[in-house]
């Protein structure tokens, strides 16, 4: 198993890459239209909080695979059209978006009344307390859902092989189709993907251990 | 039209049944592993837990592959059906085993103690004393893997299992409609999962509203 | 003493209903530029919600609050004006616990008044100082005291040049030995002509700073008057029976 993985590093490295690119693009965007669908859904205006939440609803309550064919088969029906890669990054963020969402909105709920009401008495707008004072303590609540969410979205992108976009999984499927060890390389093919989740949750750990220490 | 709705409610009973039966396999299988590392100790946890680490730290995909592709080198091919149960049973008892350990570790362990100090087998504090007690925290949180796990059927499409997501993608192929299916798809699976998340929401909130959960997992 | 005829903060009429709850039930104080008032009252009295109408905390259902001439209520750029020239403390401090105490001194003066961060640092350093924590100015607050993050709070509010400062029961969280800190910062405050509301139940020290105490109840002012008139001469027997529950409750606690 081994020499076969050093035999075929490069590519395999590359997959890791693609990987990364896709979890990072898919985290990154996802968090933004998290962050924005959690302020809709806590927001007094009534449309915003139904757009919000029916986008949660709906996205959470079916497949990733379906939406990512329904973007990268579907769309193309409207002159919209995608590589494998940027529909799996755009599947994938929109997927992430209303899970991450739900984490932020427990996050911004997180942050006591206190905390607005001493911003709010020195005179702090709201946007202004909101990236002042509301989102930095909300991340630290919230940052093992973050780790967590991040872990589960490194493997789920591992479905972007289904449209052929070339990432970890895909480049073992190719590898089996060419050497036939199919034992060997999806175990090794497993034991990246632990590898990857394994230094994802130490990593965030360690900064969880520094963060407390940094503030209490 | 009409041919295509009875060819993908057909393909949605795959997907229920798959659902059911890889639930109740994966939960047999969590409910095995969770009590063997509370009561088996730290030798058993030694060797359970990477097992479990490794399940819940690969992507599903891979895992259904390794099962399908795996057992047909190993000479005895399993069909799509199995495979996929098989697969989904072995992630899924990954997870719920987690579910139903941290429920059973969230309970004191005054109540533990309490029941051995009158004398009561281990075996029997578990299963009669904590057990119960872990009950609030296991229900809404297994109800919420369940719909993990619908969707998560989807993945056996990969395996050519004739499930929902697969009936769409023959429906597409004959048809050349990808969006208008998908997104007939997507509402279907959507009228499954809805209601057992908002089910969810209700019993959470009425389990906590007795007092019984206690922090969720 | 040294308090002008002009008022600061008028209110008028005051009332504040909590859904069918009336809290406060036309309230109406003025507090003279340089003056201290006190508040008292039994919990429930109406007395933090009357100090949050003040500010604009709480919006008033009835009623007007007129701060330095500037009306309190309306959204945005004017409530934000009059929250900047009215300080508040609050009882559980509501230090920011992700900033330093430097920087939750800084944030106001950068983000509300526009001051440049040096110039800020230089005057939350200078405040720091005055409340005897310069050597707190890198700590966040989970490190420091009740006290200290209290004092904090105070130079977080002092940093805004508030005309006026409100005190919310500064003390009430504190344990027994970390009160006198805090209250040492306030004299000296009362002593420099700071306008003060304070909501507290340390009647040595209302005795010591007030120039009039108020007692309120049940959402109303019952009674209002020096501090001398009102610790040893009550008029009213609401007070009365206020003050011995208080005296008596703080002996029972010496007792202990």
């Amino acid at each position: 198993m081994i020499e076969l993985v050093i035999a075929h590093i490069g590519e395999f490295f590359s997959g890791f890459k693609i990987t990364l690119v896709i979890a990072l693009g898919a985290m990154l965007g996802g968090s933004l239209l998290g962050v924005l669908t959690a302020i809709f859904r806590l927001s007094r205006v009534g449309p915003l909080r139904m757009l919000s939440l029916s986008y949660i609803e709906l996205i959470r309550n079916t497949p990733g695979l379906v939406q990512l064919l329904l973007v990268y088969l579907g769309l193309p029906e409207f002159g919209i059209r995608f590589s494998p890669l940027g529909a799996t990054i755009l599947a994938l963020t929109i997927n992430n978006g209303a899970y991450l969402a739900e984490i932020f909105r427990a996050g911004l709920q997180s942050v006591p009344k206190g905390q607005l009401e001493a911003a709010a008495a020195i005179g702090l707008p709201r946007t202004a307390t909101l990236i002042e004072v509301v989102l930095p303590q909300a991340l630290l609540a919230i940052y093992p859902s973050l780790t967590n969410q991040f872990i589960q979205t490194v493997l789920f992108s591992s479905i972007g092989a289904l449209i052929g976009t070339v990432e970890l999984t895909q480049v073992a499927l190719i590898l089996n189709t060419q050497t036939y060890r199919t034992i060997e390389i999806l175990a090794a093919l497993s034991l990246m993907y632990v590898g990857i989740s394994a230094v994802i949750a130490s990593a965030s750990h360690r900064l969880g251990v520094r963060l407390e220490r940094r503030y209490h | 039209m009409g041919l295509e709705i009875a060819y993908l409610l057909r393909g949605t009973q795959v997907t229920i049944e798959l659902s059911l039966l890889a639930f109740a396999g994966g939960g047999v299988l969590g409910f095995t592993v969770a009590l063997l590392r509370v009561l088996g100790g730290s030798d058993v946890t030694l060797v359970v837990k990477p097992l479990v680490d490794v399940v819940r730290g690969s992507p599903l995909l891979v895992q259904l592959l390794a099962v399908y592709l795996g057992s047909s080198v190993l000479g005895f091919s399993l069909n799509p059906l199995t495979a996929a149960f098989v697969g989904l049973s072995i992630n899924a008892g990954a997870y719920l085993s987690e579910i139903i350990r941290g429920a059973l570790t969230s309970v004191p362990k005054g109540q533990t103690e309490a029941g051995l100090a009158i004398g009561l087998s281990r075996m029997y504090v578990v299963w009669g004393i904590v057990l119960p007690q872990a009950f609030p925290v296991i229900v809404p949180a297994a109800m919420g893997f369940f719909i993990s796990l619908v969707k998560d059927t989807s993945l056996a499409y990969v395996l050519g299992l004739l499930e929902l997501t697969r009936a769409a993608k023959d429906i597409v192929d004959r048809t050349l409609d990808p969006f208008h299916t998908y997104v007939i798809v997507m509402l279907i699976y959507f009228a499954l999962c809805y209601p057992l998340s908002v089910l969810v929401r209700v019993v959470d909130r009425q389990l906590q509203h007795k007092g019984l959960a206690r922090e969720r997992l | 003493m040294a308090a002008s005829s002009e008022p600061i903060v008028s209110a008028e009429q005051v009332t504040k209903d909590f859904g069918s709850l009336r809290v406060l039930d036309a309230v109406t104080l003025r507090v003279l530029r340089g003056e201290r008032v006190v508040i008292i009252g039994p919990s429930g009295s109406g007395k933090s919600t009357f100090l949050r109408c003040i500010n604009g905390l709480e919006p008033v259902t009835s009623g007007r609050v007129v701060v330095d001439g500037l009306e309190v209520g309306g959204t945005g750029v004017q409530l934000s004006r009059v929250r900047s020239a009215v300080g508040m403390v609050f009882q559980l401090f509501n230090l920011f616990p992700h900033k330093t105490a430097l920087q939750n001194i800084m944030l106001g003066p950068v983000k509300v008044l526009g001051l440049s961060r040096d110039e800020a640092k230089r005057r939350a350093l200078r405040l720091l100082e005055r409340v005897g924590l310069s050597d707190k100015a890198d700590e966040y607050p989970g490190r420091l005291s009740g006290g200290q993050q209290q004092r904090v709070a105070i130079a977080r509010a002092l940093a805004m040049s508030p005309k006026v400062m409100l005190f919310d029961e500064p003390t009430s969280a504190l344990d027994p030995e970390l009160v006198g800190e805090v209250l040492e910062v306030m004299r000296q405050l009362a002593s420099e002509g700071m306008t003060m509301i304070v909501v507290s139940h340390e009647m040595a020290f209302a005795a010591d700073i007030a120039d009039r105490v108020i007692v309120m109840d049940k959402g109303v002012i019952v009674e209002e008057g020096p501090p001398q008139t009102i610790f040893t001469n009550p008029q009213t027997v609401r007070t009365r029976v206020f003050l011995t529950r208080l005296l008596g409750r703080s002996g029972k606690h010496e007792a202990e």
